[in-house]
């Protein structure tokens, strides 16, 4: 990294990102995101059972098991499985819920029934009448809370920017800015492209983590270049600043984005399926920051030092003395 | 600081610490083998996501403790096939005698999974295959349109809205707002009636049946009062007004009630003892909570601005569900958790020996406040984004810990005193970790105020948990440094600190 010089490739940086992102656009307004994690349009097979005879978790595990036979011998494969227990009150029963995305002809739905019926009547303790219903179902969600973008991270960025751009300067503030909205956008466009399977509401929630993180990495920058400045005796010149900055940052943000990186992927390896789906996209969030930070930031940041260096030796006054008066 | 202060500071701050985790993270049975002592994460609110089964108590009480509810919202003259099966299969088919309720049942054709009422469906098709009529599936299209805005309108978390089986509407909510789930079925008219009972009471709005009730009623929203206090609020119109303040002009010689109705359901009542004349009428009947307010003023809104249907709704189906995620996500959360602690911890030992221990103590603190705050603060629950900000800020904290353990580092090698590294080194970084922690906590609370559920709760966690973590480590992990540096001679091997070897010449 040392000998890595990402602030003389701004166009290579610029050019990925505005591929990315303008692609994510395009294909959010297009397709939208992939919502499958919130089992948008899904078939389920549900399988409910009176909790006051199916009272014990092994008669529970045994019908389940018949599922599970059922289910593979026809091979139908379940993207996921919705336990709920009930109570008995009120006659709440107890249900199995196996959900399909793919889809599932009207045949094998019978004949997944008729087996599962057939094997449940050979069986002693759940063959009663009422015992356990079998019942196929369609759901398709229409709620989507998720678009409803109110600016929020904006918002919440911004008033972080404001505080950078009067602590570092307004060059740090423009960088800042400019890298949090980069960040957001392009997670968000990665999240579009991939066709990667989220929650409904979550993509709000990666895009705010992507623009946090993205301030709190460039704050590493920022925080190198206020002490370069302090203890240079004669001002830096804008790429040297930058530079030298970056010689000091990179390992602090390889350090903090690893780490988070490390506890995004055991909370994806461990968790399950439901906060896996939720955690592993989380990323995005964090690399996006990462490559922003590394790459895009001390590149932006330098023309950004050079516009503001050249705009303020221009309004620079001379002091050319009082104008003398000609003689006469 | 003196070997005797420090060792009363260390024993305060350890005795702190202790019973801090044990109120936070402790449950056990009580001797008499009924009841329980809950810990502070047991009784912390759960997120619908990520349910009771670890760290939750599995009772019937009214507290909130994470997965939700679902209902099955079924049109008149629409049932399902398993209600159909348990109604058929209950008569005697070889029973010859006039069996009134057969009858009712023999009207309904199989259209998908669901059986209708043969008055809401096309005559077969040629593979004998029913379907509704069109007015029924205009009709029921506009009904999930507007139980679709009914309860987005809520702004609750985790609310999920969907057709189920072609033509009924499944809906889930958190358990703690299961309150949404009748009232928000009710479709119709609103109307307004005043007198003394529901069934005698005189519709004053709308008063004539070639007006309608936006005439008279504006829209309808909630709020809270400063006191905690929760109020429907209905703004009228002028003749809504005007309407209210003439029914009302005789309630101080004898009392009567305001009956606001959606169809044939009663959707707030108000006892009034005097003549009522405003624009906007603030009605809390003392037991509201905050959502059923909001539920009754989504309602009332809905059904004065939003889409109507002539469909009406019976709710069956209810079914408990534990945890959306699935019934371990709690636990594999806790334990993933665990993981990280111990890999953080091991860290800070091995790279700073003892001094580990300041650090220890600084974050111990740190969670035990933040477990604290999302007990207590009402709109805080326990979810995977409360828990993703955490571990954000935990980060911070840690990153932060190790930036001024290593700046002291680096004083101490150049040959400085223990005391004089650790002011120097806190003094070279304080303003820089000081900015950090403020433009963070700054933008999670910013986003916070705009944001609306689950991004909220997770910048407020983030602006929260910044501020804590900023305190301890610019004022708390110092202290506890100073404290514990007071035990030791051999300051430099305690924190594995190390002289630069300068060679001589």
């Amino acid at each position: 990294m040392n000998k890595f010089k990402p602030w003389k490739k701004l166009p290579i940086w610029l050019a990925i990102s505005a591929v990315v992102i303008i692609a994510g656009i395009i294909l959010t307004v297009l397709l939208g995101f992939n919502t499958a994690a919130e089992r948008p349009d899904n078939l389920q097979l549900e399988v409910k059972y009176d909790i006051t005879v199916v009272n014990s978790e092994q008669l529970q595990d045994k019908l389940e098991s018949y599922c599970e036979e059922v289910l593979k011998s026809n091979s139908l494969t379940v993207s996921d499985l919705q336990k709920t227990k009930g109570t008995g009150e009120s006659g709440e029963k107890g249900a199995l819920n196996y959900y399909f995305t793919s889809e599932i002809s009207a045949e094998t739905q019978e004949k997944v029934k008729t087996e599962l019926e057939t094997k449940l009547e050979a069986d002693n303790d759940l063959n009663g009448a009422y015992t356990v219903y079998l019942a196929w179902h369609t759901e398709t969600v229409t709620s989507a809370t998720d678009y409803i973008w109110r600016g929020a991270i904006a918002v919440g960025v911004v008033a972080g920017l404001i505080y950078l751009g009067i602590r570092f300067g307004l060059g740090c503030a423009l960088t800042g800015l400019a890298l949090s909205l980069h960040d957001a956008l392009f997670t968000l466009a990665v999240l579009a492209i991939a066709r990667i399977p989220v929650y409904a509401s979550a993509p709000l929630l990666y895009a705010s983590v992507a623009a946090l993180l993205s301030l709190a990495l460039w704050l590493v920058h920022c925080i190198k270049l206020r002490t370069l400045k302090k203890e240079s005796e004669t001002p830096l010149d804008a790429e040297t600043s930058v530079e030298t900055a970056y010689r000091g940052a990179w390992r602090w943000i390889l350090i903090i984005a690893g780490s988070l990186a490390a506890a995004v992927l055991l909370l994806g390896a461990l968790a399950t399926n439901g906060v896996r789906a939720l955690a592993l996209p989380l990323l995005i969030a964090v690399v996006a920051p990462l490559y922003s930070s590394l790459v895009l930031g001390p590149a932006v940041h330098l023309q950004v030092r050079r516009a503001l260096d050249k705009f303020s030796r221009n309004n620079k006054t001379k002091y050319v003395g009082k104008e003398k008066k000609a003689d006469k | 600081m003196s070997k005797v202060k420090s060792a009363i500071c260390l024993t305060l701050m350890t005795l702190l610490i202790a019973g801090l985790c044990f109120i936070c993270f402790v449950s056990f049975n009580l001797p008499n083998g009924i009841e329980t002592y809950n810990s502070i994460l047991t009784m912390t609110e759960k997120d619908a996501d990520l349910g009771l089964r670890y760290g939750g108590k599995e009772d019937k009480s009214d507290r909130y403790l994470g997965g939700g509810y679902s209902a099955v919202y079924y049109p008149e003259g629409v049932i399902s096939a398993e209600e159909f099966e348990l109604e058929f299969n209950s008569h005697d088919m070889y029973d010859n005698t006039y069996d009134p309720d057969l009858q009712d049942i023999l009207r309904y054709e199989k259209v998908g999974n669901l059986y209708f009422d043969s008055d809401k469906i096309k005559s077969a098709n040629s593979s004998g295959a029913y379907e509704p009529n069109d007015d029924f599936k205009a009709q029921f299209q506009k009904a999930v349109d507007l139980f679709t805005a009914r309860y987005e309108a809520l702004h609750l978390e985790d609310v999920r809205v969907s057709v189920f089986d072609g033509y009924a509407v499944r809906v889930f909510v958190p358990q703690s707002d299961t309150a949404a789930l009748e009232p928000l079925s009710y479709t119709g008219e609103f109307t307004v009636k005043y007198g003394s009972d529901a069934s005698s009471a005189a519709t004053i709005m709308p008063a004539r049946a070639t007006e309608s009730i936006s005439d008279y009623v504006k829209s309808a929203g909630s709020r809270t009062g400063a006191d905690g206090t929760n109020y429907v609020v209905i703004n009228f119109t002028q003749k809504g007004r005007e309407a209210l303040a003439k029914a009302s002009d005789g309630a101080a010689d004898s009392s009567a009630t305001v009956f606001f109705r959606v169809g044939d359901n009663s959707a707030l009542e108000l006892s009034v003892s005097e003549k009522i004349d405003q624009d906007s009428l603030y009605i809390s009947n003392g037991q509201f909570t905050e959502i059923s307010a909001k539920t009754s003023a989504v309602l009332i809104d809905t059904a004065v601005n939003g889409v109507q249907t002539t469909l009406s709704f019976d709710v069956e189906n209810t079914v408990n569900y534990h945890a959306l995620y699935g019934e371990n996500s709690l636990l594999w959360m806790y334990i993933v958790y665990a993981i990280l602690f111990a890999a953080m911890m091991i860290f800070f030992f091995v790279r700073y020996h003892l001094l580990g221990f300041a650090h220890l103590y600084t974050y111990l603190l740190f969670l035990c406040g933040t477990v604290l705050c999302v007990w207590a603060i009402p709109f805080l629950t326990l979810s995977v984004e409360t828990f993703a900000a955490f571990m954000l800020t935990s980060l911070l904290l840690c990153v932060s810990n190790a930036v001024t353990f290593e700046k002291a580092r680096a004083e101490y090698a150049t040959g400085k005193t223990m005391t004089s590294s650790v002011k120097t080194g806190y003094s070279k970084c304080f303003w820089n970790l000081f900015d950090v922690h403020i433009v963070l906590a700054l933008a999670g609370f910013f986003t916070f105020f705009v944001a609306l559920p689950p991004l909220s709760g997770f910048a407020f966690v983030f602006g929260l948990t910044a501020v804590f973590s900023g305190l301890g480590t610019l004022v708390l992990n110092r202290f506890n440094w100073a404290i514990l540096m007071a035990y030791t001679d051999k300051k430099g091997p305690f924190c594995n600190f190390k002289r630069e070897e300068t060679e001589d010449e």
